[in-house]
């Protein structure tokens, strides 16, 4: 029982993470209603920041590092939107913009193979990978416990924002009625920008927990992708409070799979997305 | 414009025949001046398995200057042409690459250094009948999913390289020296290699069990794992002080930290393929040291290559010097095959005709830098089965973060321990 109480809790950490990696995917969507292919590519980018960082800059704190890392990547990602994904949004077929990301992925993603090499990278956090925490007879991970924190105050955070402030506002109108809301005033073209940066700056912390947890290489991103859309389409497309707990359901799914198959990897995983996929169109609710 | 190109000209035709007239004049002189050999090159420079391929580039470049004046065999001076091709570490590129070189470059003999391309190449070539000579992968992996058949082996394809066996046989070694309660978990990547490893005849089970080993076994799971909580609660349900089985650095690494953080505290562990190289070994920071690993080669091998008569030690140190990386076990291996190829070509009567130089390779004995490859009396067929030995990593004393140490020579005698096996300590 005990055993199973300690899985269920990997599960629950593991699905924080999970939501993380989605998140930004999913306000890129519900925003500006492009499929960003180039997700996976802004997770490891944010990780190789984070280690190129450590790596040059060893007496830098963790946290410190991680707040670069998010920062670079907001930028990165602000720009490419600036450059690239804002012009082909003009297109009215939604399938430009998907292509540009797909390039803009390749592009970024061979540049790191260039800089960086293709070889793994894991984030050293000293002794906070290894510690773990006993709470009576259960034994957890503290490193699992402070991403699940993470996650949670990220989607706090993201929630409040969207809720309390003025770009929140802005953030909903244009989510729910893009054409009134530019009628209404709103400069369409920057709040795009902002989301993109909090997008890839979302990214980036979920490239830097996963680097913490495991390690990282330029060709993570494609498999990262795929758990970024199920957690979007399994959350509701463009909900960020969705996202979270549709991690934390794939999470448990895996963990908890794992425990009468071994060798199921993430079939589990994909078979309950699926099913959900399934009910969803038999009820007629599929977006 | 095309068909202006295409019509003969006065002038064309004139210089056409002319120099038909000096050939047909000369005909020795215009012989001796095509006698190339081309040796073509298939490896892993690139992409997943680029950590194997990491040292090929510098290898080449060596090979390029020593063939830089040709190969003078059995009195005759031929021009060397090398072709070489990045098989980005997977099947399809590799399928591309085998038909570029046997195809359309019409090699006269193939050296391939990854398994993909192995594959990709074998069986083109010898539908095709030109001589390969492959290494770096375990010789079942290669041998076996083509079809071999010890006894009858392939006509014109040929491979060097220890098996898939030796690995476990040295892990088991290394187990019997470090003070534990025999109980051994086991997790297996679950890939043709993991399930060649896994077998309960020919794998892990049954060696375990021959040396009274309690085995734990929690069975394949996938490529894309993140996640050993399960396996991890197995082990520490059956207090297992010896973990192994065959991974993946990508995988070792989570697997490694929720180890720890599950209070789990085994005295060793050795997992196939997974810290092969010191890379994969400084990722785990400060809880690397101890972990043992199958040994291919070391510049601590007494061997000296067959073509620059380097020794290991030294073949490291001018890598190092020149890249200012640290050495891989792949150096030796790499320049092995280059050693081979040329002694193939060097013992064939004629190094451009394949029916001669297949059965010079399928005969060939030579000494490298990685120790002998004996094809002549091999029991199986086409294949040259090399040794291994068990190494530990430990904490660098010199340069390095982590050192290799050789602690078990079991299996291949000449090669000197140089350290004491010690228990992990976490």
């Amino acid at each position: 029982m005990t055993a199973l109480f300690e899985l269920l809790l990997q599960g629950v950490t593991l699905g924080g993470l999970y939501g993380v990696i989605g998140a930004g995917l999913a306000l890129t969507f519900g925003v500006l209603r492009v499929v960003n292919l180039s997700h996976g590519e802004l997770i490891t980018i944010g990780a190789f920041i984070a280690v190129g960082v450590t790596a040059l800059a060893p007496t830098v704190p963790v946290l410190a590092v991680l707040v670069l890392a998010c920062a670079l990547c907001a930028a990165l990602g602000g720009l490419l939107q600036v450059a690239f994904v804002e012009r082909a949004m003009h297109f009215r077929d939604p399938m430009v913009p998907m292509l540009v990301t797909f390039g803009i992925a390749v592009i970024l993603r061979n540049l790191l193979v260039e800089t960086a090499g293709a070889d793994l990278r894991g984030l050293n956090v000293g002794g906070l990978a290894q510690a773990s925490l006993q709470l009576g007879p259960v034994i957890i991970g503290a490193l699992p416990v402070v991403t699940l924190g993470i996650a949670v105050v990220v989607f706090a955070g993201l929630a409040a924002v969207i809720r309390h402030t003025r770009f929140g506002r802005e953030v909903r109108a244009l989510s729910d009625r893009p054409d009134i809301a530019a009628l209404m005033g709103i400069r369409v073209a920057r709040v795009h920008v902002k989301v993109a940066a909090l997008a890839a700056g979302l990214a980036a912390l979920a490239g830097v927990l996963l680097a913490m947890r495991a390690s990282v290489s330029p060709y993570s991103g494609v498999s990262y992708l795929l758990i970024a859309f199920e957690v979007v389409v399994l959350g509701g497309l463009g909900s960020t409070r969705g996202a979270f707990a549709a991690g934390v359901l794939l999470g448990v799914t895996q963990v908890l799979s794992a425990w009468w198959d071994s060798n199921a990897g993430l079939l589990y995983v994909h078979l309950v997305f699926f099913s959900i996929l399934v009910l969803r169109a038999m009820t007629g609710r599929l977006s | 414009m095309t068909s202006k190109l295409a019509q003969p000209t006065r002038r064309g035709f004139f210089a056409g025949t002319a120099a038909t007239g000096v050939a047909l004049c000369a005909p020795s002189l215009a012989t001796a001046a095509t006698k190339t050999i081309k040796i073509g090159y298939a490896g892993s420079l690139s992409g997943v398995r680029a950590n194997f391929g990491a040292t090929e580039s510098w290898t080449i470049e060596r090979m390029r200057e020593h063939l830089a004046d040709g190969l003078t065999l059995n009195g005759t001076t031929y021009d060397v042409e090398l072709v070489i091709r990045d098989n980005l570490s997977e099947a399809s590129a590799s399928a591309n690459v085998a038909s570029d070189l046997v195809l359309r470059e019409r090699c006269n003999l193939i050296l391939v250094q990854d398994g993909d391309a192995a594959m990709a190449v074998g069986e083109l070539a010898d539908t095709r009948g030109v001589p390969t000579i492959s290494t770096m992968v375990p010789w079942q992996g290669m041998f076996f999913p083509r079809g071999g058949r010890p006894d009858v082996g392939f006509p014109y394809t040929f491979h060097f390289f220890a098996g898939s066996d030796a690995v476990l046989t040295n892990f088991v070694n290394m187990f019997d020296m470090v003070e534990t309660n025999k109980t051994v978990g086991t997790l297996f990547l679950d890939n043709p290699a993991g399930q060649g490893l896994m077998d309960p005849q020919m794998g892990m089970p049954a060696l375990l069990e021959a040396k009274g080993y309690t085995h734990v076994p929690t069975g394949p799971f996938q490529i894309a794992t993140n996640d050993f909580s399960n396996q991890i609660a197995q082990f520490r349900a059956a207090e297992a002080d010896i973990l192994s089985g065959f991974m993946y650095d990508s995988h070792f690494v989570p697997f490694w930290n929720q180890v720890a953080q599950s209070g789990l505290s085994p005295k060793a562990c050795g997992m196939a393929a997974a810290f092969l190289f010191s890379s994969a070994v400084e990722a785990l920071g400060d809880r690397g040291d101890g972990l043992l690993t199958e040994v291919w080669w070391t510049p601590d091998f007494p061997f000296e290559s067959s073509v620059t008569g380097q020794s290991a030690q030294a073949l490291a140190a001018a890598w190092e010097e020149d890249t200012g990386a640290q050495w891989t076990q792949p150096l030796g291996y790499g320049h092995a095959l280059w050693e081979v190829g040329l002694a193939a070509l060097a013992r064939a009567d004629d190094p451009l005709d394949p029916d001669s130089l297949a059965p010079a390779i399928g005969s060939l004995n030579v000494d490298t830098i990685v120790g002998p490859v004996d094809f002549a009396g091999s029991p199986v067929k086409s294949v040259a089965i090399t040794d291994l030995v068990g190494g530990q990593w430990r904490r660098g004393t010199g340069k390095h973060a982590y050192d290799l140490k050789i602690v078990n020579n079991a299996t291949m005698p000449q090669i000197p321990t140089d350290a004491d096996i010690i228990p992990l300590s976490l």
